[in-house]
């Protein structure tokens, strides 16, 4: 036991020095070949994850997001009715999704699609020495490997946030039309009424967190990948897994951050 | 007696400003030593092969030339410049100078045989496309990997896979060249063309080579000097006629594969 504890508390402390060392090493390597006269990385690197990133996890992002909303207006619509307040589900969906939901299921579903396959890919090269021979060749590979894939999530999940709340919404406004008698104009501006800024902002401030946690552990455990094949497996499983509790545990952290600067 | 002062680690005096040194390399993981104030000098245009069992540091050896691994103590000078105190720029431009070739051949499994040659010169040189491809072409022609362009490294042999390796490392014209164990699991005709290939590059490009290997045919027909490492130390350092007569215990029982001996 005593043996287990500081272990316990060391390997999180050890993850978070490594992937705080892994962002500013990323930065710096990156910042060094702008200042040799180079463009920081190839365009066709980022946008070729931007778009395995991004558009690939459109379809999956919408249906969940989609099935999602549908669920808690239906659920959230039978309990209000009741007490004849089922106007009130569509702001509930809307502010749920934009503040809280759409970040939030975004992030675990881009954690265990994509940082799984950042993990999974970085590893294998890291185990078969390729990206040890990037380094010897002088060609950083974190400003190559890293960055590129870094950024990718960083700037694309907000977007999908934003294709999340629009298929929740799309999703609660069909189970209110059909079920609520609430068409989906009135739908739309209940939603208008109820949405302020400050909502938007806080689900968009969460994406960016969360892309960055995200892009950072899927990164981090890729290139410290031990153990060939075995290795490459266990470390996309504790990508997986560290990336949607850490991004669980971000989101708690803001919302009370949020709840103590505004209430 | 101090490791530099050894008879079998001496230079001859003619020899010329070495273009890589290693002074004192004194190496731990985890505690555990590795290599033991280790001295070694490479004079420009040899072809020193560096000799041991396996898990001896012969690979570690040269990944602290590269500057991927830094010494727990002494130090590693390239063309005079200490690796150790020098910044992530300039071990980058040291890099350039020096090519690797590694065990597993290392080619980034996701870009074909023409883009991994290309990649070294489009991310670090202000080379024109058309250039690129000059260069592209003639390394290699060079291994006489010329077809393979086109294809991905898991479609190639291993032998292929070593070859466009080698090619790889030549692109950025290095002045000194780094195998990890070149000729480990090729056919003895491969293991010649490769060997051959090795000698080509230092005596027509005037490169200088540090070849790790355990193969005894590969090392005494490559090198110009022979070095042995065991238990973190070079105990031997010769050219290859003296070194295959020497009386060192360590050398006489590696040379002829007995397994009575000092290495166990």
């Amino acid at each position: 036991m005593n043996d287990l504890l500081p272990q316990a508390v060391a390997e999180p402390i050890r993850m978070i020095g490594g992937m705080v060392y892994l962002a500013v090493d990323t930065v710096r390597e990156t910042l060094d070949h702008v200042f040799r006269g180079h463009i920081p990385f190839r365009p066709s690197l980022f946008f070729g994850q931007a778009d395995r990133a991004g558009v690939g996890s459109v379809p999956l992002v919408a249906l969940i997001s989609f099935f999602m909303g549908l669920t808690m207006a239906l659920l959230t619509g039978y309990q209000l009715r009741k007490f004849g307040t089922q106007n009130l589900v569509p702001g509930l969906v809307g502010i749920g999704f934009s503040r809280e939901l759409g970040p939030l299921m975004t992030g675990i579903m881009v954690a265990a699609r994509i940082g799984a396959a950042y993990t999974a890919e970085l590893g294998t090269m890291t185990a078969s020495e390729e990206v040890e021979a990037m380094e010897a060749m002088g060609i950083g590979p974190l400003r190559f490997l890293v960055a590129p894939r870094a950024l990718a999530v960083f700037l694309l999940l907000p977007c999908l946030s934003v294709v999340s709340n629009l298929a929740a919404l799309a999703g609660g406004a069909l189970v209110c039309q059909k079920q609520f008698g609430i068409s989906y104009l009135y739908f739309a501006s209940l939603v208008m009424e109820n949405l302020i800024a400050r909502d938007i902002i806080a689900g968009v401030l969460k994406s960016f967190l969360f892309g960055l946690i995200i892009g950072l552990i899927s990164c981090y455990k890729g290139l410290t990948v031990r153990g060939g094949a075995s290795g490459v497996g266990t470390a996309t499983t504790s990508s997986v897994v560290s990336a949607i509790a850490v991004v669980i545990a971000a989101d708690t952290l803001f919302n009370i951050g949020m709840v103590m600067i505004y209430e | 007696m101090n490791e530099r002062d050894h008879p079998a680690v001496r230079q001859e005096p003619w020899a010329g400003p070495p273009i890589v040194e290693l002074r004192g390399v004194h190496l731990e993981f985890e505690g555990k030593p590795i290599l033991r104030h280790l001295n070694l000098r490479v004079e420009r245009k040899q072809r020193m092969v560096i000799m041991g069992q396996s898990g001896a540091g012969k690979s570690t050896l040269l990944r602290l030339i590269l500057g991927i691994l830094q010494p727990s103590a002494g130090s590693i000078l390239f063309q005079g410049r200490n690796l150790n105190h020098a910044s992530r720029r300039e071990v980058n431009e040291s890099r350039i100078k020096m090519g690797m070739v590694y065990q597993s051949s290392a080619l980034i499994s996701s870009l074909t045989v023409r883009d991994n040659l290309a990649l070294p010169l489009e991310e670090l040189t202000h080379k024109r496309r058309a250039e690129i491809d000059r260069i592209v072409e003639e390394k290699l022609a060079l291994v006489g990997m010329e077809e393979t362009g086109p294809l991905l490294p898991n479609e190639l042999s291993g032998g292929m896979r070593k070859r466009v390796a080698i090619a790889r490392a030549l692109v950025l014209e290095p002045e000194l060249l780094l195998f990890d164990e070149p000729t480990t699991g090729l056919d003895p005709v491969l293991s010649s063309v490769i060997d051959e290939l090795i000698i080509s590059l230092t005596d027509k490009a005037h490169t200088t080579s540090i070849i790790v290997t355990h193969e005894l045919s590969s090392a005494f027909h490559i090198a110009t000097r022979i070095a042995m490492l065991f238990q973190g130390r070079i105990i031997e350092e010769d050219r290859p006629e003296r070194f295959r007569a020497s009386h060192n215990p360590v050398v006489e029982q590696f040379i002829e594969g007995r397994t009575e001996g000092p290495i166990h």
